[in-house]
């Protein structure tokens, strides 16, 4: 997980009425009409939180339309966020996206089912997206991809 | 005694061990092979870059990956071989073929550097105990095959 990716899924239990909703669809799923009726709020905001809740990772969405809450456990020690913090430092994504523009992760993503099959060689990517092997690398590295 | 292997890098080997700031450690208690090509991709293509690079950063650490491997070249840590071409053609066109193969590609569009497949059969032809150390999964595929 990115320190981003992170920091959005702990903003999104800072709302106690949040953690509320989440703690009622642990117990049952519920549309957004119940959960508006349930705590009193417009189904405006509700929809705004389940949103955010999805979005996290934190609910679910049932074919019925209702929603439940998914099981988690956040244990982060200061340990972890350095470590975190010291893996971003090191990405080196972001520069080759500065120099070269974010078009080359579209083609990068174009190219990921080759890739994860091994019907293309670090070669041809450089070659196809114009860069030096060095820069190819890292990017498949820091995508996954190999 | 028993012989010490040959180790081969290819240039994907060296850029994972570089980013994982282990080269020289991996090569401390040994000496690697490597082919031109490999040189190419990874000291003379990207000198020819650099002065391209605005990314003053990136710039940086792309020049500094050059100056490691330059340096470990002239200390004889990483040691450029060359293919015996006349004797091992129909080896490099077999390597050539399988990479084709393997990405559905005419033969002439293979930019994948066979020629390190060569070594590593040239090494063990000659019959020394021969590592191929490689993180492309290409090459690792025509190994295996």
């Amino acid at each position: 997980m990115s320190l981003a990716a992170l920091t959005i899924k702990l903003k999104t239990l800072s709302n106690p009425r949040k953690i509320r909703i989440l703690v009622a669809l642990h117990e049952k799923p519920l549309s957004v009409a119940e959960i508006a009726h349930k705590f009193s709020m417009p189904q405006s905001t509700v929809r705004k939180y389940l949103h955010e809740l999805e979005t996290s990772g934190y609910v679910v969405k049932m074919p019925n339309g209702k929603f439940k809450a998914k099981d988690f456990k956040i244990v982060l020690s200061l340990n972890d966020l350095a470590k975190l913090v010291k893996k971003e430092e090191n990405q080196l994504t972001p520069l080759i996206v500065k120099e070269h523009g974010i078009e080359i992760l579209r083609k990068l993503k174009e190219l990921a089912p080759l890739l994860r099959r091994g019907e293309l060689s670090i070669y041809d990517v450089a070659e196809y997206l114009g860069l030096t092997y060095f820069e190819t690398y890292v990017l498949l590295e820091e995508s996954g991809l190999i | 005694m028993s012989e010490k292997p040959v180790y081969i890098l290819n240039a994907s080997a060296i850029i994972a061990l570089q980013r994982k700031g282990k080269l020289k450690q991996y090569l401390i208690d040994k000496t690697c092979l490597i082919t031109s090509r490999v040189k190419e991709e990874l000291v003379e293509k990207p000198k020819l870059k650099l002065q391209k690079i605005k990314t003053e950063r990136l710039r940086k650490i792309i020049e500094n990956s050059i100056k490691e491997i330059e340096g470990l070249l002239s200390k004889g840590k990483l040691v450029v071989v060359s293919i015996k071409y006349k004797r091992f053609s129909k080896l490099l066109d077999e390597a050539r073929k399988t990479i084709a193969i393997s990405e559905n590609k005419a033969e002439h569009e293979v930019k994948a550097d066979h020629t390190i497949v060569v070594l590593a059969l040239q090494k063990a032809l000659e019959g020394r105990k021969t590592i191929l150390v490689s993180n492309d999964k290409v090459i690792n595929k025509v190994v295996q095959k």
